[in-house]
């Protein structure tokens, strides 16, 4: 099974140099306490399903589509994969232009996605007929800009309406709560809503919680962007790397089964166990036991970050269904009964459903155990209730409206797009 | 990969922007030890290869290609003599082409009226072959940057008129920034406030975002400064580090060249024009092009009148007291005596604020300061 990564605008890029980085460190790493036979399996499925290489002598090239309106951080990522020198992008797999879309939703969408349909388009098939197999496509991009938001809700139109078959997964990052751009609130709903209908499955991240997660746990003095990042690309590699269910190995098709049942459901949120440094890496140790509950207790509070929160307030958070991707020794004989509690659940969900177990005994990142949860559950109503607000309130006094109608988007897509957040809402918080 | 074009009319758009340039210079070759023409400079320049007749341009390519003779991306229009003829016998009179320049010899004595229905008639065509001019040899312009005063004739007059041309020539370079200098209470033209109110009905219909400058606070600014140089009557314990004062003019020489009277507050405009622009042409973390600022400033079309503050105005030469530096410099880019016109943003409503960082600054210090302002500010 093979992945076809495409990174949109400014984030997108920086998350997928720092993904295939984290995945290809991933693969090639000493400690992993399994067979060297087990771990060839591992290695060759998760090489063959990231990157692509002619023979054995060759780079490993990743299977990786560049887009972005401007060629400052496109050029800059190709060349930080080539000083690493572990692999590279692949030669002409990149798209872009040279004027930006200054934040401005309409002008990603509108103008500069139907330009660029075509070659995206190209670049695209070009990666997928290079694949035995292809498992689905990953979109990774934020809602605050104009060309992640922007261009890449209207890439993932266009990839929905090529490769109708196709699984498609947009891993998507939310802008702090107090603002990095003013119009993020409005570029946020306009995206999501679109998305909502293309994507089989949107994984919310949220800048503010990543970097908690940063300051608390792993103690960075000053938290960056590139710390932030690499704990996201952490994260997914956990959850996209080989792994094994009853038996056999896990696709995007299994993920989406166990987690998108309902097509009103989609958003989902990662969280990751256990957070801790590098430096605090030789000292730790951890049992499942305590890594489940923990992460349970963060499931329930909502916290992606594994520190602040309370252990003894009742649970908040309802769940349609969960997915947990076990790493590490007797993982597939995990106990997860405190996860399948049948309250945190919705009724209409058969017990049968409610929990998926991924597992695999070799070790993650240098971790001995960890635990990834992904879940559609309520967390993302507050994330969602915030920003909805804050659109409305700037739409009501119609401020920079002027700005996205100059590209040709007009209220009646604003009211459109916020009916269908508002829909989105409302269903996660009667849950 | 966007480049910009810098329009300078009347005596004060062509003193600033003649700063400008000489500091873009500056700042191009402190970046630029290899001397090779790259995309950041390639912004405001041209890379001219004056062996051919006719001034054939050389493309960027991939970055590496040595610099032949660069030509400033510049249109300089004045309707008297004194000014450009100055600026062509100066330093800089080979970054300039001379078909760039639209000049007249009388002046427009002041009269709006002059400057913007008299001179902007009989010039038109030739301000728009040599605004075209410049803007075929970008590959993509993204922006005007249009400098020039609101007090005088041609400044305000001729400005206001390149600017209704500009819209109706260029309509999808949608943004026009114009740099406006407002004249102060004490200022010595009679006629400034009939000028500047029939200009600012001009930039109100025509402009992007005003950008609006007034020499009062550019003077105190000034004070402030050198007050900061010669403290007190022995020698200064903690005097400026050379060069680092937003009025300076960074040289690095000895030989002390004779300052111009309006120098020091032309510097300090020029280099807001500078920081501005830094995002689009150099890379950084998270970048933000002249495109995001408009976008993100303006709610309302014509509410587009955004106050420059700039934080610090000058460094320390004694590193020790650095450390609280940081989180002084948001203060006072919020305090009035920072700000390029006299106000005090304090006591005003904030309907939207973008904060440029320039340099060494983690994404923590920021939002660290972002947390504390919020509660000082109003926002409705």
């Amino acid at each position: 099974m093979a992945v076809v990564t495409i990174q949109i605008g400014q984030c997108g890029n920086q998350i997928g140099r720092q993904l295939f980085s984290t995945i290809h460190n991933d693969i090639t790493a000493k400690q992993t306490a399994v067979s060297s036979s087990q771990n060839d399996d591992y290695t060759s499925a998760s090489l063959q399903r990231f990157f692509r290489r002619e023979t054995d002598m060759h780079m490993p090239e990743a299977r990786a589509v560049m887009v972005d309106m401007e060629h400052k951080v496109v050029t800059r990522m190709m060349s930080e994969a080539n000083k690493e020198g572990m692999w590279k992008y692949g030669k002409g797999q990149q798209y872009f232009k040279n004027s930006g879309s200054g934040n401005n939703w309409a002008h990603g969408y509108l103008v500069h996605g139907p330009e660029a349909q075509e070659s995206v388009l190209e670049l695209v098939r070009r990666e997928a007929e290079a694949c035995d197999r292809l498992g689905g496509f990953l979109c990774l991009m934020s809602l605050a800009g104009g060309t992640g938001s922007g261009l890449g809700a209207f890439i993932t139109g266009c990839l929905r309406e090529h490769f109708a078959h196709a699984h498609i997964i947009n891993q998507v990052v939310a802008p702090y709560g107090d603002g990095e751009v003013i119009v993020q609130d409005y570029n946020t709903v306009l995206t999501l809503s679109r998305l909502h209908r293309d994507s089989d499955a949107v994984i919310v991240a949220e800048n503010e919680e990543l970097h908690k997660v940063c300051a608390t746990r792993l103690a960075h003095k000053h938290v960056a962007f590139s710390h932030m990042n690499s704990v996201l690309a952490h994260q997914l590699g956990a959850l996209l790397q080989p792994a094994a269910t009853c038996g056999r190995a896990c696709t995007l098709s299994d993920m989406l089964e166990a987690l998108v049942s309902h097509p009103d459901y989609k958003l989902l949120s990662m969280m990751h166990v256990p957070q801790v440094s590098n430096a605090s890496l030789s000292f730790s140790t951890s049992t499942w036991p305590s890594l489940l509950a923990r992460l349970q207790r963060m499931h329930e509070m909502h916290s992606v970050a594994d520190e602040g929160f309370s252990w003894a307030a009742p649970s908040r958070n309802r769940s349609v269904c969960n997915l947990l991707v076990a790493r590490g020794k007797d993982s597939s004989s995990l106990d997860c009964l405190p996860l399948t509690d049948r309250r945190s659940y919705v009724s209409w969900m058969p017990a049968s459903c409610t929990l998926s177990l991924w597992s695999h005994p070799r070790h993650y990142a240098g971790l001995e155990r960890s635990a990834l949860l992904l879940s559609n559950s309520a967390s993302v109503a507050s994330l969602l209730d915030r920003v909805v607000d804050k659109a409305w309130g700037m739409f009501s006094s119609r401020a920079y409206l002027h700005q996205y109608a100059r590209f040709g988007l007009g209220e009646d897509d604003f009211v459109n797009s916020f009916a269908v957040l508002e829909q989105i809402v409302h269903n996660y918080k009667n849950l | 990969m966007t480049q910009s074009i810098v329009i300078q009319i009347g005596q004060c758009g062509n003193q600033i922007g003649c700063r400008f340039w000489d500091l873009a210079l500056k700042e191009h070759a402190a970046n630029n030890k290899n001397r090779v023409y790259d995309t950041a400079i390639s912004h405001f320049f041209r890379n001219a290869d004056d062996n051919f007749a006719g001034l054939e341009d050389i493309p960027v390519g991939d970055g590496t290609g040595k610099i032949h003779s660069l030509k400033a991306r510049a249109v300089l229009i004045d309707m008297e003599e004194g000014v450009l003829s100055t600026i062509l016998k100066g330093p800089l009179r080979e970054i300039f082409d001379h078909k760039q320049l639209v000049s007249d010899v009388s002046g427009s004595g002041n009269n709006w009226a002059v400057g913007h229905k008299l001179y902007g008639a009989r010039y038109r065509d030739e301000i728009l072959d040599s605004v075209r001019r410049a803007a075929e040899a970008c590959d993509c312009l993204q922006c005007f940057l249009l400098v020039h005063s609101m007090g005088g004739g041609t400044g305000s007059g001729l400005g206001t008129f390149v600017l209704r041309l500009l819209q109706e020539e260029f309509p999808e370079v949608h943004n026009r920034f114009v740099t406006a200098v407002f004249p102060s209470a004490a200022d010595d033209v009679v006629t400034s406030p009939y000028n500047s109110i029939l200009a600012l009905r001009q930039l109100t219909e025509c402009a992007e975002a005003v950008i609006p400058v007034e020499n009062q606070a550019l003077q105190e600014i000034c004070d402030k400064i050198s007050r900061a140089t010669t403290a007190g009557g022995e020698k200064n314990s903690n005097p400026i580090k050379d060069g680092s004062a937003i009025s300076d003019n960074h040289h690095n020489t000895g030989s002390k060249r004779s300052e111009k009277p309006f120098d020091r507050m032309n510097n300090v405009v020029a280099n807001l024009l500078l920081n501005m622009t830094s995002s689009a042409r150099f890379e950084g973390s998270l970048n933000i092009d002249l495109n995001e600022i408009a976008m993100n400033l303006v709610p309302f079309p014509r509410m587009h009148y955004l106050i420059p503050g700039m934080a610090p105005l000058y460094s320390l030469s004694v590193v020790a007291s650095q450390p609280r530096r940081l989180d002084e410099m948001f203060n006072d880019v919020f305090s009035r005596r920072h700000q390029l016109i006299r106000a005090d943003p304090k006591q005003g409503l904030y309907l939207s604020c973008a904060l440029l960082v320039r340099g060494k600054v983690q994404l923590s210090d920021i939002r660290r300061n972002i947390y504390r302002l919020i509660y000082i500010i109003s926002w409705p």
